[in-house]
């Protein structure tokens, strides 16, 4: 089963996004802050990563930056998740490495099919 | 300032493009140095003793390297220096002498000088010559930048050429591009003994020129660099306040998001999978939508509540409030929140309730929001602290928690409304700009403080300090009258009120003296006995004398650093450094001065507590007002009782009137039917004014026999308003008012304004209803005579029951009977005077005396 990392600290963001992509079949992992997504993202190594960019501690954007330059984890895809979304937070979003961008509020369907689009392969 | 005219000399056209061509060459000259002469040396031989004229492309090459310099130079002393040794070395001349238009003096001054001997300098220093004297001076000889001589005595003439006059100064002008003279240079002593040629004249003016430029550019740099250190500030603040309306759009938007989010997202989910959700599942995301939902309603209902409040002084309804049951009533929600965030919530509150004069609407947002930024700003296992006491005449409310805290550069601007203590932090508490900035909106409408600070253990604390009772003013006018405080204990309030608004210790109200031209102590707070009665300050002395001759507010760090005030004076010690000093202007003028100092947190008093003084001003200026003229009326009204009493006591008929002998009527039966003595006050207070309004009711509708019509009804019924409205200036208690405004009410509840019946019409009404018609059946009307006494009587008996308390009826009626006497000599009188068709009252509401 393939395995989603994600991270908000939002307790209903990570319940519906537990839900739609438990639905869908996936394997849910989750974490409440940047941190604890980078040591969840070593430890799990998941398939694709959802970060939430408003966080406490290391912010989504930095979070993806971090992955994104260790060889550990630099080939996860990363979809970062927010509520910010001018012009100027997309290029941020856009330098750090990130392989898509979702604007909250999200459509739990679009989202999974983002996630789907990145994986390349239907889920097994 | 003398406007000289152009020196009749030949163009200079080939004199300039000669220069011009030199400009290579004059640009390696060495500096200005080998050109400077040395200082004081009238003595000895001079070092450079030219016997004969310099050739001609010597002395441009010097003027245009000078000038060269001149010009970039960009410091104002640096530049005179400089002028000085050029001109010095151009002209030959040991004495050069620079002086310069003072605009803060309105003179010449001299500048800078070479060739002088110290004490020479001192003397020319001290001459600073007018511009009349310049002008008589240089009178038509101002030849635009053209030099002059000066004679030995004061004669002008052009320079011929030649041997140097003995005694003469030669004199050039410095110009500025509009003609206004800039200053001048004085030459003297040659070296050569002769004056200077065509040439070297032309040379002169031609530096004149270049220095008058210089001189003006370097002021034009200083005006731009003071203008650019305003702008660069304007637009560092511009700046910060634009990042802060970024990061409030930001923020809100954030804020909007989040909720819409996980409504938007649950909503989606239900609608694909309703049919296949259990019902713990769906019951789970209904509530989701739920909560979210109202947290999108807050936010918005934040936004809307600050942009009212924002937009103008909201009514405040104020009443009564007791803090520890609205504490106790909000508790419930703070603990359940408190407990979601794993925080422990702790309320201390006193056993006794703390009442205080507040709209209990803001007051409950005020405190929900500070407990909410607690639970926000803290994290888990965290303990937040809630407490509220009675602090002197203030309530004072505190919230105190184990957070994050707030950096200390940013204490000062956490209340403003683009304000978010910005980043990741932030985030982690669903940001809270917009809830402090309305919690300082609903303090200040309360005219109470409301400030921020970290505590040692870390962690934040906010304070909010509610005065206890309404503003003086308010009070003042709620309490009333008859409330009757005294002066003493009216002003203790005021400089109380005062210091609690503020935090501070020492307060002292002063106001001027009877002779005009001191200011005394009228009131003070933190001052012995001794400092109160033997401080007297002269108008325009110290401080305090100087805010009531100015009529502006000072406010200064440390007073022991002001050069500005004389301190001999006899003002009451500073027990900080720190002093507000603000103005009370009244109707008339100035009518005192309120000084504050020696804040409760030890802080220096800032440009915050300036503002909040100043605001407060215009209200302590009200309320004394307001206080002096109720003493004024309360001492005529002493003397109207006084003859009242004078009266009834000796029956004295000369002084008997109608209306008095109700009234003594009405206070009689008033002490039979067992009214508190504080009720038959009010009532005595009431009734020389009850009826003040009846005069803005039209003379026809008061003459017209007929029947009323429904809406000469309702403006004959609004006199009563209008008689509380005249009365208004007087702050009459409530009661007082109260007494007026239903003694029209009908027993049987068909009377006006309220429709009040029986017990509900405040007793004293009860009673003024009953004299009030006993009065007018005993006078004449247009449409009928005076009735007897025993038909008025008689009518006051047919209407208890229905307009009238059927026991008063019997107990007025005693009293009248009682005093029948008295009401037949008055009534006779009447009849030959005319005396009772007068109107009772005159339309200021004072009972004709006599």
């Amino acid at each position: 089963m393939r395995k989603v990392l994600i991270a908000d600290d939002e307790t209903n963001i990570r319940n519906i996004l537990d839900f739609t992509l438990n639905a869908e079949g996936f394997d849910v992992v989750s974490a409440r802050n940047g941190d604890d997504a980078f040591t969840l993202a070593l430890r799990e190594q998941p398939d694709l990563i959802i970060l939430d960019v408003m966080m406490p501690g290391t912010n989504g954007f930095e979070t993806c930056r971090r992955l994104k330059n260790d060889r550990r984890t630099a080939r996860i895809p990363v979809i970062l998740l927010t509520a910010r979304n001018s012009r100027a937070d997309r290029r941020v979003g856009e330098e750090s490495g990130a392989d898509a961008y979702v604007t909250k509020p999200f459509s739990p369907g679009k989202l999974v099919a983002a996630v789907q689009d990145l994986l390349g392969t239907p889920n097994a | 300032m003398a406007l000289l005219a152009t020196l009749d000399l030949p163009p200079e056209a080939a004199f300039v493009s000669s220069l011009a061509l030199l400009a290579g060459a004059a640009l390696a000259v060495p500096g200005l140095r080998r050109l400077r002469r040395p200082g004081p040396a009238p003595q000895g031989p001079p070092r450079d003793p030219r016997p004969g004229r310099r050739p001609r492309a010597e002395v441009l090459e010097e003027i245009l390297a000078v000038a060269a310099r001149l010009n970039a130079t960009r410091q104002l002393p640096e530049l005179i220096d400089g002028a000085l040794a050029a001109f010095a070395a151009v002209s030959g001349c040991e004495r050069t002498v620079l002086f310069l238009w003072s605009h803060a003096s309105s003179t010449f001054q001299m500048r800078g000088a070479v060739g002088l001997t110290p004490a020479e300098c001192t003397a020319v220093a001290r001459s600073t010559p007018t511009a009349e004297a310049y002008a008589a001076e240089s009178r038509d000889r101002g030849r635009g930048h053209g030099c002059f001589l000066v004679g030995a005595a004061g004669q002008q003439a052009p320079v011929p050429g030649g041997p140097w006059p003995a005694g003469a100064v030669l004199r050039v002008p410095l110009l500025a591009a509009d003609g206004d003279a800039l200053g001048y240079l004085d030459l003297q002593r040659p070296v050569d003994g002769a004056l200077p040629d065509h040439d070297e004249q032309r040379g002169l003016a031609f530096l004149a020129r270049q220095t008058s430029a210089a001189i003006e550019s370097v002021r034009l740099n200083e005006r731009l660099a003071t203008n650019n250190a305003e702008l660069s500030r304007a637009s560092a603040k511009l700046a910060s306040l634009a990042d802060m309306k970024a990061n409030f759009v930001a923020n809100v938007s954030h804020e909007l998001r989040t909720p819409l989010t996980s409504i938007s997202a649950y909503t989606e989910l239900l609608q694909q999978n309703l049919a296949a959700m259990p019902p713990e599942a769906l019951a789970e995301f209904l509530k989701v939508i739920h909560t979210e939902s109202g947290k999108l309603a807050a936010v918005i209902n934040d936004l809307l509540e600050l942009g009212q409040m924002e937009s103008g002084r909201p009514v405040l309804h104020r009443s009564e409030v007791e803090l520890t049951g609205l504490v106790a009533r909000l508790q419930d929600g703070w603990q359940g929140r408190a407990a979601e965030r794993g925080l422990a919530l702790a309320v201390q509150l006193p056993p006794g309730p703390l009442y205080l004069a507040a709209d209990p609407v803001l007051l409950q947002q005020l405190l929900t929001h500070l407990v909410a930024n607690a639970l926000k700003f803290t994290p888990e296992g965290g303990r937040i602290r809630v407490a509220a006491w009675e602090s002197g005449s203030a309530i004072r409310f505190e919230v105190e928690d184990t957070g994050i805290g707030i950096p200390a550069d940013e204490l000062g601007v956490i209340f403003d409304k683009f304000y978010q203590v910005d980043g990741s932090a932030t985030r982690e508490h669903n940001g809270q700009g917009v809830g402090l900035a309305i919690c300082h909106e609903i303090v200040a409408h309360h005219d109470g403080r409301i400030w921020a600070e970290n505590v040692p253990e870390g962690g934040a604390r906010f304070t909010v300090l509610l005065p206890r009772r309404a503003p003086v003013a308010q009070a003042l006018r709620q309490r009333g009258a008859a409330a009757a405080f005294e002066t003493g204990e009216f002003l203790e309030r005021l400089v109380h009120w005062l210091a609690e608004s503020l935090g501070v210790q020492t307060v002292t109200l002063m106001e001027p003296l009877p002779d005009g031209e001191h200011l005394g102590i009228r009131a003070a707070l933190g001052l012995s006995d001794a400092v109160v009665q033997g401080t007297r300050v002269h108008r325009g002395a110290g401080i305090a004398g100087t805010v009531w001759a100015t009529g502006r507010t000072i406010s200064t760090p440390d007073i022991t650093r002001e050069g500005r005030f004389d301190h001999t004076v006899s003002e009451p010690r500073f027990s900080t450094p720190s002093v507000l000093c603000v103005p009370l202007v009244g109707a008339g003028g100035v009518r005192g001065v309120v000084t504050v100092n020696n804040r409760v947190d030890g802080r220096p008093l800032d440009d915050h507590d300036r503002l909040q003084l100043e605001a407060l001003a215009p209200r302590v200026a009200e309320a004394l007002e307001q206080h002096d003229a109720w003493c004024e009326a309360t001492r005529a009204l002493g003397e109207l009782r006084m003859s009242m009493r004078t009266t009834t006591a000796v029956g004295h008929p000369r002084h008997e009137s109608l209306p008095r002998l109700c009234l003594e009527v009405g206070l009689a039966a008033a002490a039979r039917a067992g009214l508190p003595e504080a009720e038959r006050r009010h009532l005595a207070f009431a009734f020389p004014f009850y009826d003040a309004g009846m005069g803005t009711v039209p003379p026809p509708l008061l003459a017209k026999p007929e029947p009323l019509a429904p809406e000469e009804q309702a403006i004959m019924q609004r006199h009563v308003e209008a008689s509380l409205e005249i009365l208004a200036p007087l702050n009459p208690a409530p009661e007082v008012r109260r007494i007026i405004l239903h003694h029209h009410e009908n027993h049987d509840g068909t009377g006006y304004p309220a429709g009040l019946a029986g017990e509900e019409i405040p007793p004293g009404a009860r009673v003024l209803r009953l004299v009030d018609s006993l009065g007018a059946l005993l006078s004449p009307r247009p449409w009928r005579p005076a009735l007897e006494l025993d038909e008025a009587l008689a009518e006051l008996e047919r209407g208890a029951g229905r307009a009238y308390s059927p026991e008063l009826v019997g107990l007025v009626t005693a009293e009248v009977r009682a005093r029948a006497e008295r009401f037949s000599v008055l009534q006779a009188a009447a009849a030959d005077a005319g005396d009772l068709a007068r109107p009772l009252l005159d339309r200021r509401g004072m009972v004709p005396v006599g």
